[in-house]
């Protein structure tokens, strides 16, 4: 598993950005469940009909599917 | 499969790109559209913090609890991440920047207003609502702190939207919205329970970002803008993208949004929103910002309903929501 915790250090004109990234409240088993919505997202756009049956039993809700396309 | 290609999921594949394009992007807006975040400082964090947004309801959020001077505090959903630039790259399309770009410019906006000191006045009001109720346990507050905290985000959430709007194409000023919101807001401002007003809030005045203060405060900040771009040339005129494709006098505009109820405008040019912004952001107080509303409409000869708050109305709503010891006496009679 990759590092939860990353920095770089960026330049902008006189100031130095450190970038600093968490992630360990977002692990790959989360990321592997989202990975799996988007599928779904993908098989509505490209087959309506399977998605009319399936998608609600993949995704989590219809909230979250718009959180994609809002 | 998408267009031939089926991607593996890959987790480290997946941190190292949604961390070099978040990088990309910030970095861009710290150098365009939100310098004044970083101007003057020789050193400044940005901390960004990978959420379970589900479970959370979070899309994107600045933390002003935890923001400092030199540091920015960003909670974001890994499902964004997903969402708008890997899932995307995975199948060789662009990640989506303009949604990237909009929501971190609001979010930079509020470290902005955070630095300004604007949060502060909104948390020692939360704090004497606070001190009050252990004063007086078990006494119920109806709507003051929700009517409160919707005239607290009236500014602070208006302004970021007009940031984050600086690049959209439009403006959308539609009146059957403005005025269910207004009755939403005059429900709330007579909710006799805490926790009802707190979910019509919720659910039905504020469900997203594009309704709720966030709607009605970037059209206050967009009226505003105008009147100062009117005391400039009052032979001013704005750009009308729907229903028609043609210019109107911004002192005719009141009139055309009424006689057609959802008028979309073009953007403003650069230096309007520039000028916009700049008194804007000298504003430190909802209360001014609401005068400062109240002010252009007049300018504009913006009326009712198309100015849909003024500072009386404001008054009207806060003494409705504070009028809670009678509807809490009337409750316990019931």
């Amino acid at each position: 598993m990759a590092s939860p915790y990353r920095q770089q250090t960026v330049k902008i004109n006189e100031t130095t950005v450190r970038f600093v990234f968490h992630w360990k409240d977002y692990r790959e088993k989360l990321f592997l469940e989202d990975w799996q919505l988007m599928q779904a997202i993908q098989l509505k756009n490209s087959h309506p009909e399977l998605m009319k049956r399936g998608f609600k039993k993949r995704a989590r809700s219809t909230e979250q599917y718009e959180l994609f396309y809002r | 499969m998408y267009k031939g290609i089926n991607p593996e999921p890959n987790y480290k594949k997946f941190q190292r790109i949604c961390m070099d394009m978040l990088e990309r992007h910030i970095t861009y807006l710290l150098k365009a559209d939100s310098k004044q975040a970083i101007e003057g400082k020789e050193l400044m964090t940005i901390k960004i913090i990978i959420r379970n947004g589900y479970t959370q309801g979070l899309l994107i959020e600045h933390e002003e609890l935890k923001s400092t001077v030199t540091l920015i505090y960003i909670r974001i959903s890994g499902e964004f991440l997903v969402g708008r630039i890997y899932s995307l790259m995975s199948y060789n399309l662009h990640p989506d920047s303009a949604f990237i770009f909009k929501s971190f410019a609001h979010e930079i906006q509020h470290y902005i207003d955070h630095v300004r000191g604007i949060y502060k006045k909104e948390y020692a009001m939360k704090d004497k609502i606070e001190g009050f109720m252990k004063l007086y346990p078990g006494t119920w507050l109806g709507s003051v702190s929700t009517i409160y905290i919707i005239f607290c985000n009236l500014y602070s959430e208006g302004l970021a939207t007009f940031v984050e709007g600086r690049n959209a194409a439009r403006i959308i000023i539609d009146l059957r919205h403005i005025s269910k919101l207004l009755k939403l807001l005059d429900k709330i401002s007579v909710t006799a329970d805490h926790e009802e007003a707190e979910k019509i809030y919720d659910d039905r005045f504020c469900p997203s970002q594009f309704s709720g203060e966030y709607y009605l405060g970037h059209l206050m900040c967009c009226t505003i803008s105008l009147a100062i771009l009117s005391r400039k040339n009052k032979f001013q005129t704005v750009s009308v993208a729907y229903p028609e494709h043609r210019k109107i006098p911004v002192f005719e505009l009141s009139q055309y949004i009424k006689k057609h109820k959802r008028v979309e405008l073009e953007q403003f040019d650069s230096a309007t929103y520039i000028e916009g912004y700049q008194f804007l952001t000298k504003i430190n107080h909802f209360r001014k910002f609401i005068r400062a509303y109240d002010d252009a409409c007049t300018e504009l000869h913006i009326t009712p309903p198309v100015k849909f708050l003024s500072y009386e109305e404001f008054d009207r709503l806060k003494k409705q929501a504070i009028g809670y010891f009678d509807r809490y006496e009337e409750k316990l009679a019931s």
